[in-house]
């Protein structure tokens, strides 16, 4: 627990870090705040439409008489889970993937890194697209789209990590280990798996803007998921789709923007503090050894 | 006395280039040696002669390509499937002291690790006082070391906690890899001193790879002259350094600069084959670069002869 606080201490000299952190933080706290919306986020013309921000509605409500603060909550925790699932179920893969065929070469490393390089050279927004098409409830679902995501995005990690894999394994520390009498689990997470951690700690990170950007662009182009549930990229194609600008109404369309900005800075700088501080020299480098 | 290491008909290959390219480089070409109980065997000779390859064949992370690795009577492809078994008997200390220690862990976790994975010790206290106790025989403690990292430990005190971790399962071979060449000159000393007092005292056969030939003739009993993966001079450090049979160990011996003034470092080789070639040359490897050598040098590989007890590689020898 001291060891918790104290990182976070850390962390805390990086102005990015306390940025990131305090943004996502309210993010965090508007997506839980979905649970006690007085709306169905579903629902349309629940109450007066086209209203501007006021106290009783905060960011206005749209031409379709919905709230826009509540369902911008929903939008952020459905586009948040999008993410988190695409993010672990992507890093699963591409830790499994990168440290076996890096640790064990031989026919097994051309075998995954073929079926990653195929994944990689895919054209995969046409792909995606397709998908989505063909299967078009099967890809409603926001968990399906996560991990349909997670698909096309683990390969160019699970390329990084092998390639450190293969570095750490030629090094004479993993030799001491295996003289050490460890056995190949151990040596995998005891001696490999903090070098590779702060790799897929900035991956995951980055692989949640990733995923973020691909539902918009997904749902802006009609695809992906329903496009009356709501997620940012859901918010701004509606918003886009029924004239917003043109009806007055900039509430409706500044909202899923400054927030998917707002997101898009928050997991940048939040990826590039943490692994800057997991890596013990940047990190001596930049508060400095006391 | 026991042998304790056999090495036989030793031979490594390398391929390098893809497919129509492919072309080989021979790292260790057919030698043969053996390592008695408590003695000190040098491998030496330039960069790039096969000591390392050795090194590495002998502890298993490279597949010998053909011939014979006998430690203790048994075969190394016995061994294999007893792995850890000969790994409790056969340590190694490695050039890089900063290279040694995973960077991310404490220096006293490997320590623990190697004590817990051989069953040395019951409970943390017995693991402890072993690891005191091994650490006190290259001057340093468990408090020095623990709970720091790689980082916060100088290089020579690095490479004598990296020799205190490969004592720890008692081995009965220790393979010590090029291990005070990065370590300064006042620390070199007390290293190779350690390494003459575990033999005298613990009875530990070390195989000892440099480049170094004064603290080899220091420390060591034998000594093997290695070239281009060739053993061409073998036999007591004394005789192979003082009087050296081969225009090879000549040469190395002269490239030891003297410490007079008066006295020019000259040098009198000139290379004339790449390295690449000296590698697939058909008979002797070294006639490049030989003062003295004959036609029969460049065609046929000269053969072991035995001068008393000192093995030598050479057609000047031949009667």
């Amino acid at each position: 627990m001291k060891r918790i606080i104290g990182v976070f201490k850390d962390l805390f000299k990086d102005y990015r870090f306390v940025v990131a952190f305090f943004v996502l933080l309210l993010l965090l706290a508007l997506s839980l705040l979905s649970s006690v919306s007085p709306y169905d986020p579903t629902r349309t013309y629940q109450v007066p439409r086209g209203l501007p921000p006021s106290l009783e509605h905060p960011l206005g409500t749209n031409w379709l008489g919905q709230d826009v603060f509540w369902r911008l909550a929903f939008a952020v925790r459905n586009s948040l889970i999008i993410a988190v699932v695409t993010a672990v179920f992507s890093r699963i893969i591409a830790v499994l993937v990168g440290i076996v065929s890096g640790y064990k070469g031989g026919l097994l490393d051309r075998i995954l890194m073929t079926v990653g390089d195929t994944t990689m050279v895919l054209p995969f927004l046409i792909v995606l697209i397709i998908i989505s098409m063909i299967l078009k409830n099967w890809a409603k679902s926001f968990f399906n789209l996560g991990l349909l995501l997670a698909f096309f995005s683990w390969a160019w990690d699970a390329r990084v990590i092998r390639s450190q894999v293969l570095s750490l394994r030629e090094r004479d520390f993993t030799r001491v280990a295996i003289l050490s009498g460890m056995s190949t689990m151990k040596i995998v997470y005891k001696q490999l798996l903090p070098h590779v951690l702060p790799i897929v700690f900035t991956t995951f990170i980055n692989n949640m803007s990733w995923a973020v950007g691909m539902e918009i662009t997904l749902a802006y182009l009609g695809l992906g998921i329903d496009p009356t549930v709501p997620t940012i990229g859901t918010m701004l194609q509606r918003a886009i789709y029924r004239q917003a600008l043109f009806l007055g109404l900039w509430w409706w369309l500044a909202a899923p923007i400054v927030t998917a900005v707002l997101l898009f800075i928050a997991l940048y700088w939040l990826s590039t503090s943490i692994s800057e501080y997991l890596d013990p020299r940047a990190r001596f480098q930049r508060i400095g050894a006391k | 006395m026991e042998e304790i290491l056999k090495v036989k008909n030793l031979t490594k290959v390398f391929s390098i280039g893809l497919l129509l390219f492919r072309s080989k480089i021979i790292a260790v070409d057919n030698i043969s040696f053996h390592l008695r109980k408590s003695e000190i065997l040098t491998l030496a000779g330039e960069s790039g002669c096969g000591k390392t390859t050795t090194a590495k064949m002998i502890l298993g992370f490279e597949e010998p390509t053909s011939g014979e690795i006998v430690l203790e009577g048994r075969s190394i492809r016995e061994w294999k499937r007893e792995r850890k078994e000969f790994l409790k008997r056969v340590q190694a200390v490695f050039q890089n002291p900063f290279e040694s220690f995973n960077p991310l862990l404490t220096v006293d976790d490997i320590f623990f690790e190697t004590v817990y994975n051989y069953n040395l010790a019951k409970d943390q206290n017995e693991a402890r006082k072993i690891i005191d106790e091994k650490l006190k025989v290259v001057g340093l403690s468990l408090e020095d070391i623990y709970g720091r990292y790689p980082s916060e430990l100088s290089g020579g005190q690095l490479q004598r906690t990296s020799i205190a971790r490969a004592l720890l399962s008692n081995p009965s071979l220790l393979i010590a890899d090029e291990p005070v060449s990065m370590v300064d000159a006042s620390l070199r000393m007390s290293i190779v001193n350690l390494f003459a007092q575990l033999r005298d005292q613990l009875g530990v056969s070390i195989i000892y790879i440099t480049h170094d030939l004064a603290t080899a003739y220091y420390v060591s009993d034998r000594i093997a002259i290695m070239f281009r993966g060739d053993i061409v001079e073998m036999g007591p450090v004394e005789k192979v350094l003082e009087e050296p049979k081969h225009p090879y160990t000549r040469l190395l011996r002269s490239s030891i600069p003297e410490p007079d003034p008066d006295k020019k470092w000259h040098e009198d080789i000139t290379v004339a084959d790449t390295e690449y070639e000296e590698y697939l040359k058909g008979g002797c490897k070294f006639s490049g670069r030989c003062p003295e050598a004959r036609e029969i040098c460049r065609h046929e590989k000269p053969r072991e002869r035995f001068l008393e007890d000192v093995m030598v590689k050479c057609h000047l020898y031949d009667k």
